[in-house]
């Protein structure tokens, strides 16, 4: 068992290394000079110059990839040349909203997709399980906006349930928090929702029909336990596979939501900076998904070895 | 009590409907179990012995099976009337079901030591420690080596042979009345066919519990088992005790099965394998003659004219065919038969 953590933690460090040499050259390869780009329009030639030697963009490739990556790894991303704030200092500002919405929004989906994926395994190509697919496929056709705007326009402007937009802190209560992002949740979760409940569906129905579910019923099981205790953690490992995957597509899906729901989080930072063309924040926050993504991958390989004892091996 | 008839199933007969059409897997089916003894089911793949067994485990799906006629009843109690939550007290409970492929008979994310226990406490309503210390017990009882250490493990970490001794630990520690084996050896390598057969007969000996046996092999029946049924296309052609069926065979499937065995010894050499010819007829329609007629090597006109009745050969011996002497007679020099006179 901890040969297989540390085996998986030691695997992490080569994507890191690659991930970033991608995102360094991802901006330095980029036509054009950064430097130009940066200073604007009406620089002089002198600011220029004086930009370029600031970012070191005067020396080679590698040594600014090592000034870079060795300032990387002492959370040193840069300023942002829009307001000259450290980029560090920015990302972590937008952290709390975007952390809480993901998380927020993550709950619900296992809350909704798990329990939805199972029945209607259990009742394959019965009504139910006819009914549940096809929300699924209309949760995941339906763009995040559109169904942003029909949540508001129903539970904020109608019904007046929820607010209709802004974040509430969690210095105001957890509780004020979760009511301020319940409906950009709840919007996010039905695209995420609907492909780990395919998904559920699929690994469940496949391990229905394995010898040891007869077994089960031979030995006078409830349906219930076997469903749970049994047959879902058995299928566990695709599904949280898929839920790791499903986070990549949540982020993008956060940026969109956020901006929707003027939510200050990442998503708006990202979207302030790419307009802004403010390269080092720009190259900040993918460097921050890209870590974040490495480690859900991390958090899945460990889980791994929570449903499967032949992982631990 | 000895000798006493735990399970009667009478005049059973179950179909399958669906997209394919009716499909009549079991006709006119009656047999009975008493206390203590083996019965054994015999008959080539897909002659209904499985769906006969699941059947009195109501373990076929909801959908799609029919039981136009017949009843079976377990101990006193009519299994056909019960609701699936009364079932699920008999299922593990009173009666115990071990199935052909101990490989991938177990959940592989739990121990079988939880395995074992949550079905003693589902039954017997103890706690979990009580019923782990069951569940050590009845391996110690299986003869698992080691069991204190092997009651951790996950069923990947054990041996073929092993699991199908902790899959009879599972079923036998709930005290089941009837021991219910599908085929329990048919995935194994013949040593280990031969060990987990000897701790059936063993265990049915120590713990008094009615077993039925089901194999496709006469060889089991004849080491194993009190009385044989044979079974072909769905119904009971013959049926009684072991000694008189092999002995005295009196339908002709049952010859065909009997010659269709390997001999031992110089004989073995002699003879090729005889091998019935024809194949197992569609069952989408019931045929109002002798099922078997088409095949069956002692066939007259008569066989084809009514489905024939059951006839008494002798004592404990039951056949469906209407020339039972010239069979008994024709094989009359077979070895195997000749060794059971
Ligand atoms: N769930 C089901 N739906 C439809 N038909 C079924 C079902 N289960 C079994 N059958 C059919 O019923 C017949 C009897 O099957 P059964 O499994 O009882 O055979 P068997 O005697 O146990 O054979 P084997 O030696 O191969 O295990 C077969 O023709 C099979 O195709
Ligand atoms: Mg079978």
């Amino acid at each position: 068992m901890p040969a297989y953590i540390l085996g998986r933690l030691a695997a992490a460090i080569p994507t890191l290394l690659l991930v970033s040499v991608f995102i360094f050259l991802l901006v330095h390869l980029a036509p054009g000079d950064p430097a130009l780009l940066i200073a604007g329009d009406n620089a002089s030639p002198a600011q220029v110059d004086q930009i370029r030697e600031r970012l070191h963009l005067d020396q080679s490739l590698p040594a600014q990839f090592v000034i870079w990556f060795s300032n990387a790894i002492q959370l040193d991303l840069g300023a942002s040349v829009y307001s000259g704030k450290p980029v560090t200092v920015l990302i972590a500002q937008r952290i709390e909203p975007t952390f809480m919405l993901a998380a927020y929004t993550m709950v619900l989906t296992v809350l909704v997709a798990i329990p939805l994926g199972t029945i209607a395994a259990w009742r394959a190509n019965g009504l139910v399980d006819r009914t549940i697919m096809a929300f699924s496929v209309a949760g995941f056709s339906v763009p995040v906006f559109v169904t942003s705007y029909l949540l508001v326009y129903l539970f904020a402007v109608k019904l007046r349930w929820f607010p209709v937009q802004g974040y509430k802190p969690l210095s105001d209560g957890i509780g004020a928090t979760l009511v301020s992002l319940t409906l950009p949740s709840i919007a996010l979760m039905l695209v995420f929702a609907a492909l780990i409940a395919r998904v559920t569906r699929a690994a469940v129905l496949e391990v229905l029909q394995e010898n040891f579910v007869r077994t089960l019923k031979a030995k006078g099981m409830s349906t219930g336990r076997i469903l749970v205790l049994h047959v879902l953690k058995t299928a566990g490992v695709p599904i949280v596979t898929v839920i790791g995957i499903g986070f990549a597509a949540l982020i993008g899906g956060v940026v969109v939501t956020e901006s929707v729901f003027n939510i200050p989080g990442i998503g708006r930072l990202t979207v302030d900076a790419i307009v802004r063309r403010d390269y080092p924040v720009v190259q900040g926050i993918i460097l921050f998904f890209s870590v974040t993504l490495i480690l859900i991958n991390l958090m899945v390989d460990l889980s791994y070895a929570l449903f499967d004892p032949r992982v631990r091996g | 009590m000895m000798g006493e008839t735990f399970l009667s199933v009478d005049n059973l007969s179950l179909t399958f409907s669906g997209k394919a059409g009716i499909h009549h897997a079991l006709t006119d089916v009656s047999f009975h179990v008493d206390r203590g003894e083996i019965l054994s089911f015999v008959g080539e793949s897909g002659c209904g012995k499985s769906v006969t067994a699941m059947s009195v485990m109501r373990l076929l799906p909801r959908y799609g099976v029919e039981y136009p006629a017949g009843s079976i009843v377990l101990d006193g109690e009519d299994l056909l009337a019960k609701s699936e939550r009364e079932m699920r007290a008999i299922r593990g409970g009173k009666i115990g079901m071990i199935f052909q492929d101990p490989m991938t008979s177990f959940t592989p994310v739990h121990t079988i030591g939880m395995q074992i226990a949550e079905t003693v406490s589902h039954h017997k309503g103890v706690s979990k420690r009580v019923a782990m210390a069951r569940a050590l017990e009845m391996l110690d009882l299986v003869r698992i080596p080691d069991a204190k250490n092997r009651i951790g493990a996950y069923p990947h970490e054990l041996s073929g042979g092993m699991r199908q001794r902790v899959m009879i630990a599972m079923v036998l520690a709930c005290d089941p009345e009837l021991l219910i084996a599908d085929e329990p050896t048919t995935a194994l390598d013949v040593t280990v066919q031969a060990e987990i057969l000897e701790l059936i007969t063993d265990l049915r000996r120590d713990l008094g519990m009615s077993v039925i046996l089901i194999t496709h092999d006469l060889g089991v029946v004849a080491e194993t088992a009190d009385r044989v049924m044979v079974m072909y296309a769905g119904r009971v052609v013959e049926e009684g005790a072991v000694a008189a069926v092999l002995g005295n065979p009196a339908h002709g499937y049952t010859a065909g099965l009997i010659e269709a065995l390997p001999l031992s010894g110089a004989a073995y050499h002699r003879q090729p394998l005889k091998e019935i010819p024809g194949a197992v007829p569609r069952l989408d329609h019931l045929v109002e003659h002798c099922i078997y007629a088409d095949r069956c090597g002692f066939v007259t006109s008569a066989c084809r004219q009514a489905v024939p009745e059951r006839q008494v050969v002798g004592r404990n011996h039951r056949a469906t065919c209407l020339n039972t002497g010239n069979v008994t007679s024709a094989l009359r020099d077979n070895e195997i038969v000749r060794a059971w006179q």
